[in-house]
């Protein structure tokens, strides 16, 4: 089987399966243009840290595939994330962040995917005074501008979800 | 309160204590171990240098200036490297946020007025935690170990195009909770693609997808403007479609039946009516109740026998299609 190399922003090397790095459509893409290489591709925009738990994921994934599910209909729905994933997740917000711009420069879909929606579920269900704790924003409205707001939702205000 | 606690400490090293608690506090709101909101001892000095100095408009820009000098050049300021503890840089971007910026204003405007950690103990509980925090068990200082990223760490400093990612896994609820969090946040959540997306994602749990989908096309097609119910949404052919959302949403009484609806619940079997409706009468003139002609006399509970689309009209706030019972010429009728 064979292996290439990444390196990740810190300079350091990673030696993994050509398949594992290929769920990685920027590798993929990277791999096809330059052939067959022994030097090691440079990942400028993924530190080291972040490049050993994405090549976790996509080596669990590769493992054990998700089975393909009628696609499209559930794409959305965010109580769906697999439990490897979910405890893959658990970590904390600056990590998760730097996850999903990993995700997201490595174009790894499924990871972007269950990174952005452990997200949107710290998101979901809360009040904007629960959000703003979580993700430390600060409220910069006027109660004039509150008010404009809470009008512009009326005809919605007591729908459910 | 603060006039006790302010006779305890000499002021300057509370209002530092300050300055270094709110630096270390979007610390701890982060649950991070290697964060970078951190300060060195002479760049708080600095910075309260200037914040006492001053009004607060200068000193802000000239404590922004500090941090902005400290986070590009480590050895030229602030210290970084001397003394016998070294100190971690102040973020730049941490400065270039309007909000932090803001907040420390707060910070300096109270500052002859705590309302902030009153308690000596919990002061000194919390200095010691972001000592702990700063400096390792060797006094090294814990050094993030990838500054590139620094600025990028936090939900808000995400590019809009993931932010829309992630909220286009969330419902309208969400959705319009995080835009009631601020300013940025509202602006994100108005996105004019998340909305439509949003009504093409619930369009399969309404009722009435046909109609609705009719609307949609109708408003894709930005030319015609034969959509009559909606045209107040087209401005300038740009389609508000969080507008039209709450729209199909929005509670509307029926012109037919008199029930409330909304229109994306609303369906080619949602209106029941009957056509004709008779008071029977027993044969001693007791009225036994009012009965539907028009589906073999069933009682006027009974569901309408003519189903048929919910249709808001305008002008008729309260249609009362139930005619009074006991008309005179209806009673005649049976007898």
């Amino acid at each position: 089987m064979s292996t290439i190399k990444l390196e990740s922003a810190d300079e350091k090397v990673f030696e993994v399966e050509r398949d594992i790095a290929c769920m990685a459509v920027t590798i993929k893409n990277m791999l096809e243009d330059i052939g067959e290489t022994d030097t090691a591709i440079p990942l400028p925009n993924v530190t080291s840290n972040i490049l050993e738990k994405v090549l976790e994921y996509c080596k669990h994934h590769k493992e054990h595939p998700t089975p393909q599910q009628d696609e499209k209909k559930d794409e959305k729905r965010l109580d769906d994330i697999p439990p490897w994933d979910r405890e893959f997740c658990k970590v904390d917000q600056p990590t998760l962040f730097e996850l999903i711009l990993a995700a997201n420069y490595l174009d790894i879909k499924p990871l972007l995917d269950v990174t952005c929606k452990t997200v949107a579920n710290m998101i979901r269900g809360k009040t904007p005074e629960e959000i703003r704790k979580i993700f430390n924003i600060k409220n910069d409205f006027t109660p004039e501008e509150e008010e404009q707001i809470r009008k512009e939702n009326e005809w919605c205000e007591d729908k459910g979800n | 309160m603060g006039q006790t606690l302010s006779k305890k400490k000499d002021p300057s090293s509370r209002r530092k204590q300050r300055i270094r608690t709110f630096f270390s506090s979007s610390n701890n709101n982060n649950n991070n171990n290697n964060n970078n909101y951190n300060v060195t001892v002479t760049e708080i000095n600095q910075i309260d240098n200037l914040i006492n100095g001053g009004d607060d408009g200068p000193s802000l820009v000239a404590a922004t200036e500090i941090g902005q000098s400290s986070c590009h050049d480590h050895n030229g300021s602030g210290g970084c490297q001397s003394g016998s503890r070294k100190a971690v840089t102040i973020t730049y971007k941490m400065f270039k946020n309007v909000d932090m910026v803001d907040s420390l204003c707060f910070e300096i405007n109270n500052n002859n007025n705590p309302t902030i950690n009153n308690n000596n103990d919990d002061q000194e509980e919390q200095q010691q935690q972001i000592e702990d925090y700063i400096y390792d068990n060797n006094d090294n200082v814990l050094l993030d170990h990838d500054n590139h990223h620094h600025h990028q760490m936090s939900f808000s400093g995400l590019s809009q195009e993931i932010q829309l990612l992630v909220l286009s896994f969330l419902g309208f609820r969400d959705i319009v909770s995080i835009q009631k969090t601020c300013k940025y946040w509202y602006n994100v959540g108005r996105d004019n693609t998340l909305w439509r997306e949003l009504i093409a994602r619930e369009i399969q749990w309404w009722a009435n997808k046909e109609s609705i989908q009719a609307i949609l096309n109708t408003h894709h097609s930005s030319s015609s403007s034969s959509s009559s119910s909606h045209k107040q949404q087209q401005t300038n052919n740009i389609i508000r479609w969080k507008r039209v959302y709450c729209d199909l949403w929005r509670w509307r009484q029926c012109a037919g039946c008199g029930k409330q609806y909304r229109q994306c619940r609303n369906s080619k079997k949602s209106c029941n009516v009957h056509s004709d409706i008779r008071d029977i009468v027993h044969s001693r003139g007791v009225p036994s109740g009012v009965y539907w002609i028009c589906c073999l006399s069933k009682p006027k509970d009974a569901a309408g026998c003519i189903t048929k689309l919910h249709k808001e009209l305008d002008e008729i706030n309260y249609p009362n299609i139930i005619i009074q019972p006991s008309s005179p010429t209806a009673s005649q009728s049976i007898k």
